[in-house]
């Protein structure tokens, strides 16, 4: 198949340092005084601190999917607004460094991609080829990770209130689709309807809908609490 | 360590004051905003507060009645979040390429 058309079809092209087979080397100047350097420190301080991190580690780990910061993270430029993505192909987080630079967004990101780790390494996800696979992980990923928040959509201007949340993963897994996949946009909210409510309903590895992060340090809780919860049943 | 079913005495799913503090959690004002926020509704809490009661109870009488209640409550918990139809198949193992390399990961392999 033609690279550059496989590129485009899979939203390769959002991630221009992402050529299949190269690897890239980064100078100890890059690596000291760049973007890159603070993408690595807020992403170290993302995996010890956040407890929906901490949570999704856990539960890759449990799952046979350790994560190793410098084997399944790569902070690289990118194009556009996108913050990060989910290279399936490589088993690798990527993290936008030129696109995020607060703390609280390298959280909500980190997380993000982590629950589609998380998904990868959990079930049969076919990211290619099976639209209804993808919406459901971007259904997941947009109502457990706080990208839909009250205060988030704010900031977006986008203010609502009663069952607004619903509202707000129907629309960003609705992007995040459109974003890396060449289909209509009516086509995929039909995908993205006919997947909704069981996905949406697809709380794990939290167990709750993680609103706050003392929802998250509960859920976190709960996971570490595990063995003793089903033992008495 | 040996774990036969039976062996070990059974205790509450959750330790009395987890019960506790979920209630609390649940009540709370910013717990009530997020719940209208995403289901249009007020959350019921009251079940947390029954839970931390039975709890309190078995620990003090070790009673069935307490025991039971306490199974059946989270037993309806845990229905309630399984309480869909999955869109793919769950694994039986992870993923065989996680752990490979880097340099040596060959293109589109799967």
């Amino acid at each position: 198949m033609d690279q550059t058309k496989q590129e485009e079809e899979y939203g390769y092209d959002l991630f221009p340092e992402r050529k299949p087979g190269e690897h890239k080397k980064t100078s100890i100047a890059e690596s000291l005084f760049t973007f890159n350097h603070k993408c690595q420190v807020m992403l170290q301080f993302a995996v010890e601190t956040s407890p929906y991190a901490k949570l999704l580690l856990s539960a890759m780990k449990s799952s046979g999917c350790k994560v190793f910061k410098d084997r399944h993270f790569s902070c690289e430029d990118c194009d556009g607004t996108v913050s990060g993505g989910f290279d399936a192909a490589s088993s690798q987080i990527v993290l936008c460094q030129n696109n995020i630079h607060q703390q609280s967004h390298m959280n909500r990101v980190v997380t993000h991609e982590l629950i589609h780790a998380f998904d990868h390494c959990r079930a049969h996800v076919d990211w290619f080829n099976n639209f209804r696979h993808l919406a459901c992980s971007e259904i997941r990923a947009a109502n457990l990770s706080g990208d839909c928040s009250f205060t988030n959509e704010v900031a977006r201007f986008n203010f609502g209130l009663k069952r607004h949340h619903q509202e707000c993963v129907r629309g960003r897994a609705l992007r995040s689709i459109l974003a890396v996949r060449k289909i209509s946009r009516a086509e995929a909210e039909k995908i993205v309807d006919e997947v909704f409510d069981s996905c949406f309903n697809d709380h794990a590895p939290f167990g709750r809908i993680p609103h706050s992060k003392r929802d998250a340090k509960f859920a976190y809780r709960d996971y570490m609490n595990r063995d003793r919860y089903y033992a008495n049943l | 360590m040996d774990r036969a079913v039976g062996e070990i005495a059974w205790r509450p799913p959750r330790a009395c004051e987890d019960y506790w503090s979920e209630f609390r959690h649940c009540k709370s004002l910013k717990n009530c905003f997020h719940h209208y926020y995403t289901y249009g509704t007020v959350p019921s809490c009251q079940q947390w507060k029954e839970d931390y009661h039975n709890c309190r109870e078995w620990e003090k009488h070790r009673g069935t009645e307490a025991k039971e209640a306490l199974r059946r409550s989270e037993k309806i918990r845990v229905a309630e979040q399984r309480n869909f139809i999955p869109v793919w198949q769950l694994r039986q193992e992870p993923p065989r390429d996680w752990h490979v390399p880097l340099n040596q990961e060959k293109p589109q392999d799967s």
